[in-house]
């Protein structure tokens, strides 16, 4: 079953997708709700494995909603009436949006091709043991200022922090996002993130080779060149678990 | 030798031509200057080609006035002159013909765009999603949505057309409009009509005012996760008529919003139909409300 919640502001807009929804046996429509900030507790709460995600709401749009949403990402179907605008802050990534009315054969699509991607998460999430953290294949919103990306955490090399922002390198792009390199281990899976310093964490299967560096510390050459030094504290970590 | 000596005489009448402004003259006054310029200069050009001659090939040559070489240069620099000119106009045609065919482009861009912004799509898949909801909740409310939808389409496409229609005409079609926006939007969106009999024949742009409520909702209600109220009042003076707009929110005026742009076509548009006899004001009221208002005379040729 695919746990969905819908959000959209107008009530008959919710109804229509719900009367939709009906036809799709793998579909549980779990909740709904109008307002941006109670939509925010749901999820958090409910953790659902899909949103049906209108753009424009009063007081906060669909991507603000994304931005302020803590731990995983669900997957994300957006809903719009007219919008090319909107969904031009989406560069690179093909993400998936409907037009109102809502066409059936195109959400059908959408669905199949989410339901496999929440079976590949269910699956390593199955895997990694700890349920808190997010799993290599869960994918995070990443906003700066108009642009839009939703990353697959297996992509991400390096995030690096840069004052209160921490860039976040991945394919070809490094948008700087708002949020701290604290916070940000806490919620990875230290089975694939290694916090090398201060300033760096790494993502372990983007790593190279490893090089000793001044004063017993190393230095990590990830796979797209970027180097990357360890503290000397996390060195030795680093080296116990390189031995393992 | 004949040859080079043309060529240096014609490059220094095109010089002329040219510095003298020859080229922006008409017909009737550049006829007689081309004659007389062309007689001048085969006298002057047989001139030049005896006396080159005489000094140069021993020709012994006299100037006779029917000489037929005189004749014969005088042909050929008619000939030079005709062609010339003939270029030169034609030229100057196909620039005039692009420049008017530039025009007739951007008009009809305009024209395009003023229709597309008529009929904002945001407002009609919008309204279609509200419809397809309503068939199976309230069949009965559709219905009535499809004919509302109806008269605010077939209105924007017919009376986009004409300068003015009457007051009463565009308030049915603002009523219309309201009427599906409160299908959307449920206990969100109030309306409140409060209108004057005597301003009901006055003669208004149309869709002037459907847009500005467009711009209410658009800018007002859908941004208040509450919702609210849209209060349209109307009341007549003396020699005009003035319309009050009210919608819940606060106004933020701000050069760079879409919503000032709406305005500043409004107003546009009122300069053309009145002139300076008729304006827009826009202002935040005490209870919380986005006033706009408008003036307008009851005569509506501009004075």
């Amino acid at each position: 079953m695919i746990r969905t919640m819908i959000v959209d502001d107008e009530r008959l807009a919710r109804q229509e997708i719900k009367r939709l929804l009906e036809s799709f046996s793998e579909i549980e429509v779990i909740a709904e709700s109008g307002v941006v900030d109670e939509a925010l507790d749901i999820i958090e709460k409910e953790k659902p494995d899909l949103l049906l995600l209108d753009i424009q709401m009063p007081g906060k749009t669909g991507f603000e909603l994304l931005d302020e949403l803590n731990g995983p990402t669900p997957e994300v179907i957006f809903i719009t009436a007219y919008d090319e605008y909107a969904l031009q802050a989406f560069e690179v990534n093909a993400l998936d949006y409907l037009m109102k009315p809502v066409d059936e054969n195109r959400l059908r699509d959408s669905i199949l091709k989410v339901s496999k991607r929440v079976d590949d998460r269910r699956e390593s999430r199955r895997v990694s043991d700890e349920a808190e953290t997010l799993s290599i294949k869960d994918q995070v919103f990443l906003k700066d200022g108009d642009k839009c990306w939703f990353v697959e955490l297996s992509k991400v090399r390096l995030f690096e922090s840069e004052g209160n922002y921490v860039r976040v390198y991945f394919d070809d792009q490094r948008p700087l996002i708002l949020k701290s390199l604290n916070g940000l281990t806490e919620r990875l899976n230290e089975k694939y993130f290694f916090r090398a310093s201060r300033k760096h964490i790494v993502n372990l299967k983007w790593i190279d080779k490893v090089e000793t560096w001044f004063n017993g510390g190393l230095l990590v050459i990830l796979k797209d060149g970027t180097k990357v030094e360890v503290s000397r504290r996390q060195s030795v970590r680093l080296k116990e678990m390189m031995a393992l | 030798m004949v040859f080079a000596l043309g060529l240096v005489t014609t490059h220094a009448y095109r010089y002329v031509i040219i510095k003298a402004g020859w080229l922006n003259l008409d017909m009737p006054r550049l006829i007689p200057r081309v004659a007389v310029a062309c007689i001048g200069l085969s006298i002057i050009f047989h001139f030049v080609y005896l006396s080159i001659g005489n000094a140069v090939f021993r020709w012994d040559l006299a100037f006779r006035w029917n000489d037929q070489n005189l004749f014969a240069w005088l042909m050929l620099f008619l000939m030079w002159n005709l062609i010339y000119f003939a270029y030169i106009f034609f030229q100057r045609y196909r620039v005039e013909e692009i420049k008017n065919l530039k025009l007739e482009a951007a008009r009809n861009e305009y024209e395009l765009r003023r229709l597309r912004d008529q009929m904002n799509p945001h407002f009609i898949f919008n309204a279609m999603n509200t419809i397809r909801a309503l068939i199976d909740e309230d069949p009965t409310k559709a219905k009535n949505a499809v004919t509302q939808l109806s008269n605010v389409l077939r209105s924007s496409l017919q009376t986009g057309k004409q300068e003015f229609i009457t007051l009463e005409k565009e308030l049915q079609i603002v009523n219309d409009y309201l009427e599906i926006e409160k299908a959307r939007y449920e206990e969100r969106l109030q309306v409140d009509f409060i209108i004057s009999e005597e301003t009901t024949s006055a003669q208004v742009p149309p869709l002037m005012l459907q847009t500005l409520v467009e711009n209410c909702i658009k800018h007002g209600i859908a941004k208040l996760p509450e919702g609210g109220k849209i209060k349209v009042i109307t009341n007549r003076g003396q020699d005009h008529v003035s319309i009050d707009i009210l919608n819940s929110g606060k106004y933020t005026p701000d050069a760079a919003t879409e919503s000032s742009l709406g305005l500043e076509n409004t107003r546009y548009r009122l300069d053309l139909s009145y002139g300076n006899k008729a304006w827009l004001t826009i202002g935040n009221t005490e209870e919380n409300y986005v006033r706009t208002h408008i003036h307008i005379p009851l005569k509506n040729k501009k004075a």
